[in-house]
């Protein structure tokens, strides 16, 4: 019975947005009425949704919470995650009471979380370096018609590769050749993957719909 | 902000950076620490958004317009108690009340999935029948071109064609091609993944450089 | 030989990462004028943009956050002097939370210099969840959708919102975010449905997928990361102090020859050694 309910729910869910869209914005001289109810159900299911934010806070807070409370290890490291926490809180909330604590808001997000988040997947960069010195072999034809295409797009995107090739024919000049290959072969085949994954990603969609989809989160309480 | 304030934030900044760039030297607890820090100002400020720019001026303030006035915004509590369903999941005796949203929301983006595809796909259809039909082009450039782009999309197709195997020697040099042309694609992928994990580095520099150390502008 | 193979092998990473924070150092401290390139679709970005008709307002969309600046914070700041400069009217909205907040910075910076006033020239509609709910809500009713902006004016109070009421009011929506799959949901519900113009601000991991879509006109013009933001600032016409990403190009240039040079040793090095081994 709780399954049924489940599946008629899912089903409900899936047929307004369907029927929105299938159904012609005139019907026999009437408004297609989903359309006209469209922005109450979304901003409903848009309230609805964003009550979930609690639940990644939860999960963080108890794990965290665990660590300082049992001396883990890296019990410091979580008091971090909780100075952060609370700073952020503290000066986000208060500031509807102490207008001073929007300059702290500001302060914390300008001069804390954009260097953090910035200098933290700058690291990539390091990594792709030692990476391609390292894993990058040309072993196949493949590899060698990866790395080639590479190198163009490389030097194709960069003042330099403008340098290097200003004086060969126009449309073997790294700029030109670039673009030829973003522009036709990789917009090609993207294109041809596309098709692929958006015929996957109807079959998908429809079985998830109907409830057809198994796994755990679907046959789990059943 | 004051100058006074700015050139202390400049400073912390660097300090924050300068404390992530260890970890390229050596793993150490003040990289975790400070990563640690950043998960959870980035939590927070995240929870502080989400009430203050979305929830509070189109559920809170409603509602408790709703309850004073007496009008329709009374009903925003239904919002109230069906969001608290996601909560349930913590529940053993009642967690299939959590699935009950889930399989709401799922049921949602399966339904809106049809017309994002669609919209998104048909029109790309139509694109490559257009350059299917100019493959006569008088233009020779214009004709090559278009003949490489059909061309490409079809053998791209067929090597990801796996409802059949691949047994007569036409599909198998066609699907063979298709590999050619996806590394082609990966290999522009790879060049502009490159210059996208360059840029961060270079942003990251130009603060170091310029905005604290002033050594250029 | 033989050693030096090896050595050239198995050299320590930190090594590498010296080479590459000097390859990217040394230019900011030694600035070069190298030639730039102006692609496609960089221009038709900008004319998408320019050309937009004067009663209708642009939809800004920073959907990035701090580990994209690099790429997205110079093509942010550019398209913002670029409606600044031609008094085109825009509203900021994303659907991450850092976005808005970064866009404003910007926005608040700049409009000191373009005399732009904030209401009347742009505003900030703030972070709004939902993703496609939102998307498609705000197409039918934007005072429904947004109800406030970030300084907690009704958005109907806001001088350049009144009579914008949907998306018939839009000119054109700039996306610029480094999320996967965002110009997908955009391009489904509403560049096809409403048939809006839409650019697209994107690094450049996720430019190759797009360029379908670009091919077949659903976006009218696009600027590639840091390289899409230099370009634009050329077209600009900016000076040197106001082209940061411009400047940034000469340490891209040396980054990616550093790049080039080590994938050639490091296959020089193995299949010296592969066939020595032989």
């Amino acid at each position: 019975m709780r399954r049924g309910i489940i599946i008629i729910t899912t089903f409900i869910g899936g047929l307004f947005f369907f029927l929105e869209f299938v159904l012609p914005e005139q019907w026999f001289g009437n408004p297609n009425i989903f359309s006209e109810w469209m922005p109450t159900v979304n901003n409903f299911l848009m309230i609805v949704g964003s009550f979930a934010v609690g639940i990644g806070v939860i999960n963080l807070v108890a794990v965290h919470g665990q660590q300082i409370t049992k001396k883990g290890p890296a019990w410091i490291n979580s008091a971090g995650f909780f100075t952060g926490l609370i700073l952020m809180l503290l000066f986000g909330f208060g500031q509807d009471v102490f207008p001073v604590f929007k300059t702290g808001f500001n302060f914390l997000f300008q001069y804390m979380v954009v260097p953090l988040g910035a200098t933290i997947f700058s690291l990539l960069a390091f990594y792709i370096v030692s990476a391609a010195y390292r894993a990058f072999k040309i072993k196949t034809t493949d590899a060698m018609l990866m790395t080639l295409t590479a190198f163009i797009v490389i030097l194709g995107q960069v003042p330099f590769g403008n340098l290097i090739s200003q004086s060969w024919p126009h449309f073997l000049q790294f700029p030109c050749l670039s673009a030829w290959i973003m522009n036709n072969l990789n917009s090609a085949a993207s294109r041809g993957v596309l098709f692929g994954s958006a015929v996957g990603a109807l079959a998908i969609s429809l079985r998830i719909w109907l409830s057809l989809e198994k796994g755990s989160f679907f046959e789990k309480g059943s | 902000m004051s100058s006074g304030l700015d050139l202390t934030g400049i400073w912390i900044a660097a300090l924050c950076t300068i404390g992530i760039y260890s970890f390229l030297y050596k793993e150490n607890p003040f990289y975790r620490l400070f990563e640690h820090i950043y998960l959870g100002l980035m939590v927070g400020y995240g929870i502080v958004l989400t009430w203050r720019e979305f929830l509070k001026p189109k559920w809170w303030e409603p509602m408790i317009s709703g309850f004073r006035e007496g009008n329709a915004g009374i009903l925003w509590i239904l919002a109230f108690f069906i969001g608290t369903l996601w909560y349930f999941q913590y529940s053993k005796k009642y967690q299939w009340l959590s699935r009950l949203i889930m399989g709401l929301f799922m049921g949602a983006g399966a339904g809106m999935a049809f017309k994002g595809i669609f919209n998104s796909i048909m029109p790309q259809v139509t694109s490559t029948a257009e350059r299917s039909l100019n493959i006569f082009s008088l233009d020779l450039g214009t004709w090559f071109t278009n003949l490489i782009f059909v061309a490409t999309i079809v053998v791209v197709m067929t090597y990801f064609f796996f409802s059949f195997e691949h047994r007569h020697s036409g599909v198998k040099i066609t699907a063979k091609i298709g590999r050619l042309m996806l590394m082609v694609t990966f290999g522009a992928i790879f060049g502009n993944t490159i210059m996208a994990r360059i840029s961060l580095v270079i942003d990251r520099f130009q603060f170091l450089l310029i905005n604290w150390l002033h050594l250029a502008h | 030989m033989k050693n030096f193979l090896v050595l050239i092998q198995q050299v320590d990473r930190r090594w590498l990462y010296l080479a590459l924070a000097l390859s990217i150092a040394v230019p900011i401290l030694v600035p070069m004028n190298l030639p730039l390139f102006i692609n496609t679709e960089t221009r038709n970005f900008y004319l998408a943009v320019d050309n937009i008709p004067a009663d209708k307002i642009v939809i800004l969309m920073p959907e990035w956050d701090p580990s994209v600046q690099g790429e997205l914070s110079p093509q942010t700041q550019a398209v913002i002097r670029h409606l600044f400069k031609k008094k085109i009217k825009f509203a900021i909205i994303a659907r991450n939370p850092q976005g808005p907040k970064l866009a404003e910075d910007i926005a608040e910076n700049l409009s000191e210099i373009y005399e732009a006033e904030y209401g009347k020239d742009w505003c900030n509609w703030g972070y709004k969840a939902g993703g496609v709910l939102m998307l498609q809500a705000l197409a039918k009713d934007i005072y429904e959708t947004i109800k406030k902006d970030t300084r907690e004016t009704p958005i109907e109070n806001v001088p350049m919102m009144q009579g914008v009421r949907d998306i018939k009011s839009v000119g054109v929506v700039v996306c610029i975010t480094g999320y996967v799959g965002f110009i997908d949901s955009l391009i489904g519900f509403i560049q096809g449905p409403y048939n809006v113009p839409l650019v697209y601000g994107c690094t450049a991991v996720s430019a190759p997928s797009a360029y379908p879509y670009l091919d077949s006109m659903q976006l009218a013009g696009m600027l590639v990361g840091m390289r899409g933001a230099a370009e634009y600032e050329n077209i600009l016409g900016l000076s040197v102090s106001e082209a940061r990403a411009t400047k940034a190009m000469n340490s891209q240039s040396l980054g990616h020859m550093l790049v080039i040079f080590l994938i050639i040793i490091g296959n020089f090095a193995f299949l010296r050694r592969k066939r020595g081994a032989e």
